[in-house]
């Protein structure tokens, strides 16, 4: 995966893609308006056809360079963002503290020397950092457990 | 002159009073403690703090609120060094130049000299940038207080373009980021028309993206998946530091005074400037140090100099940021950025008129920037030893921990849970970013500068009758949009020459 292709290639392409469906997007559903008195649409399509002309320019450099900045870590990314989207799903329906848990647990796989049970400790030390800080300090109303699947 | 001094004196009583506002500064020693506390912590980089800690601010007035976030923003940049000292890893990208000269110190057993030296530095630094922006500032904001919209949407072009140009990474990336960031910034409801733009029936869109959301995704989350590969599997070991092992030699402080004050100079010049930032600062004071030493061999093994030299350039900068940000309503940083949105939020627009309106705000935030870099000397002493400490846990444990900060503290923005997904949404983007080398700081930038540039492009084009030269007419406009294409051709032109810069900023 990193060494395939180039990092600018694909990004060029998908700014021109990006840049092209705004600035159609605008002019197809918003009022342009006139210069004079410009609509809610004429900024972004102008912007829009901008990106695509970046995207260009970053495309045809993409055409001699290869190589991407960083390498893609699938598992950290993966593991991070499942244990936000974890806690978005579970903080309505469980609660507070549940949703500590559920981010914890699946963070925990991005890093080799998190294992569950230090995860669990985790998750209760920051649960109760959370209560103290958040519900306490700072009154947030959120409800620390609730059951509504 | 008198009455600009007479002026200056009413101006400074406004500002004490209200800087040393007992929950002013409660809240400014709140700042520059936790501020330094994430900034020592590897892996989290002040603006990292600042979108942590920003839902804070929301509870307090805009005077607390922006001394607050200074406060972590300057004291987050002081946290960097001592990591960059002690470890070899600078904390925040600023301090990276600190480990050149400052982890020799340290294996040389200097390490408390070269901390000492470094809040010392800082200070000097801080100080001779709140002079000036004491001094010019309210000279910048009479001129600017001309301007119309023509010139705003101008001088906001060429900050955009400036930043991207001239900070590292490469230009035409910056300049798709920073396009990208005006786009997200049309999300929502369009003030003049009152129609929804791109929010596909998704009400939660209607008020747009929320700005600490989006900061958050793109420098916490983001950030965290790129350092626990990297920062994950460390062992660190357990430095020793005494208070009296601090204490500088006489032959220090000699050595100190010049390259501090070149350091101040360097710092006040690029951290005025948009598109450069205390990074920058930092390397440009330590190149110059070097390059007039008269012992250049000594830089790289603990030379003094190279450590008070980009310290006193970094907290200058920090400080000098603010300059155009308050006078001029323009951020010059993504950091800028976000404290402009802070204002913003709280119903306070920073420009020209701010000083003459709200002189409580703007000299509050001066006379506090005072204490703040006054209570950095204070605290920094005696804590050495927490910090040294707080180095020594590990990031596997560290970072759960700064995933839930910014989860729960998104959430308590607007108790939505949609703003949560909007940081996963943007996590995922900032990582990708990251991966194809496209800098994420000039994303936030367009985006809290877009909804003005384009309100001013609207009533510009409405008042010139829809006539394009406007921008062009008139001295400060013509002047303005010609360094503007100047640098547009330039950045464009080495772009596709040579190949990018290496390495991406992110101040």
């Amino acid at each position: 995966m990193n060494r395939l292709g180039s990092a600018d290639f694909v990004l060029g392409l998908v700014l021109v893609a990006f840049g092209l469906w705004v600035a159609g997007y605008a002019y197809a559903n918003y009022n342009l308006g006139t210069v004079r008195n410009m609509g809610p649409g004429m900024f972004p399509m102008w912007l829009g056809l901008i990106l695509a002309g970046l995207g260009l320019l970053i495309f045809t450099k993409g055409l001699r360079t290869s190589g991407y900045a960083e390498p893609l870590d699938l598992r950290t990314s993966i593991s991070v963002l499942a244990g936000v989207a974890g806690f978005a799903l579970t903080l309505d329906r469980f609660g507070l503290v549940p949703a500590i848990f559920v981010l914890t647990i699946l963070s925990s796989f991005a890093s080799n020397r998190l294992t569950l049970t230090y995860a669990l400790l985790l998750a209760s030390v920051l649960a109760a950092m959370a209560y103290g800080v958040f519900g306490l300090l700072l009154g947030l109303q959120v409800q620390a457990f609730r059951w509504r699947p | 002159m008198m009455e600009f001094a007479s002026g200056m004196g009413a101006n400074l009583m406004i500002g004490i009073e209200t800087a040393l506002s007992p929950t002013n500064l409660l809240y400014c020693f709140l700042g520059v403690f936790l501020g330094t506390l994430v900034g020592v912590l590897p892996g989290i980089g002040a603006l990292a703090a600042i979108s942590m800690l920003f839902p804070l601010t929301f509870y307090l007035e805009p005077t607390t609120a922006l001394i607050m976030l200074a406060g972590i923003w300057y004291g987050a940049s002081y946290g960097g060094s001592t990591a960059a000292i002690l470890l070899n890893l600078p904390g925040t990208p600023s301090s990276a130049i600190t480990c050149l000269d400052g982890y020799p110190m340290a294996k040389n057993g200097r390490a408390g000299v070269a901390l000492m030296m470094t809040t010392l530095a800082s200070f000097f630094g801080g100080s001779v940038a709140i002079a000036m922006m004491m001094l010019f500032s309210p000279i910048i904001a009479h001129y600017a207080l001309q301007f119309g919209s023509p010139e705003y949407f101008a001088l906001m072009l060429l900050g955009l373009v400036a930043a991207s140009s001239i900070s590292v990474g490469s230009p035409v990336k910056s300049m798709a980021a920073i396009v990208i960031g005006i786009l997200l910034g049309t999300i929502g409801i369009d003030i003049y028309t009152g129609g929804n733009r791109y929010t596909f029936g998704i009400l939660p869109l209607s008020d747009g993206l929320s700005l600490v959301a989006l900061a958050m995704g793109l420098f916490g989350v983001a950030e965290v998946i790129s350092s626990v590969r990297t920062l994950g599997n460390d062992y660190r070991p357990k430095p020793r530091i005494t208070l009296r092992s601090m204490i500088p030699t006489r032959d220090d402080l000699k050595r100190s005074i010049m390259p501090a004050s070149r350091g101040s100079m360097v710092g006040v010049l690029f951290g005025a400037l948009p598109g450069t930032g205390p990074t920058i600062a930092s390397f440009m004071a330590y190149a110059l140090e070097k390059r007039f030493s008269r012992e250049p061999e000594r830089f790289g093994k603990g030379a003094i100099e190279g450590v008070v030299a980009p310290e006193s350039a970094n907290n200058a900068a920090d400080q000098a940021a603010f300059i155009p940000t308050m006078t001029l309503g323009i951020p010059g940083s993504a950091t800028m950025a976000i404290m402009l949105g802070a204002l913003l939020i709280q119903g306070i627009t920073p420009g020209p008129a701010l000083i003459t309106q709200r002189p409580d705000i703007f000299w509050g935030l001066v006379m506090s920037f005072w204490i703040g870099n006054l209570l950095l000397v204070i605290i920094n002493v005696p804590l050495i030893g927490i910090w040294v400490r707080l180095l020594t846990i590990p990031y596997h444990l560290l970072f759960p921990a700064v995933l839930m900060f910014v989860c729960i503290g998104v959430f308590s923005v607007n108790l939505s849970v949609f703003d949560v997904w909007v940081v996963l949404i943007f996590g995922a983007v900032g990582y990708a970013m990251r991966i194809v080398g496209m800098p994420t700081a000039p994303l936030i930038l367009g985006f809290v500068l877009g909804p003005m540039m384009e309100e001013h492009f609207r009533r510009a084009m409405i008042l010139s009758r829809g006539d394009i030269t406007t921008f062009i007419t008139g001295p400060i406009n013509g002047f303005l949009m010609s360094v503007t294409c100047l640098l547009l051709f330039w950045s464009i032109y080495a772009e596709l020459r040579t190949g990018n810069r290496k390495k991406i900023g992110r101040d």
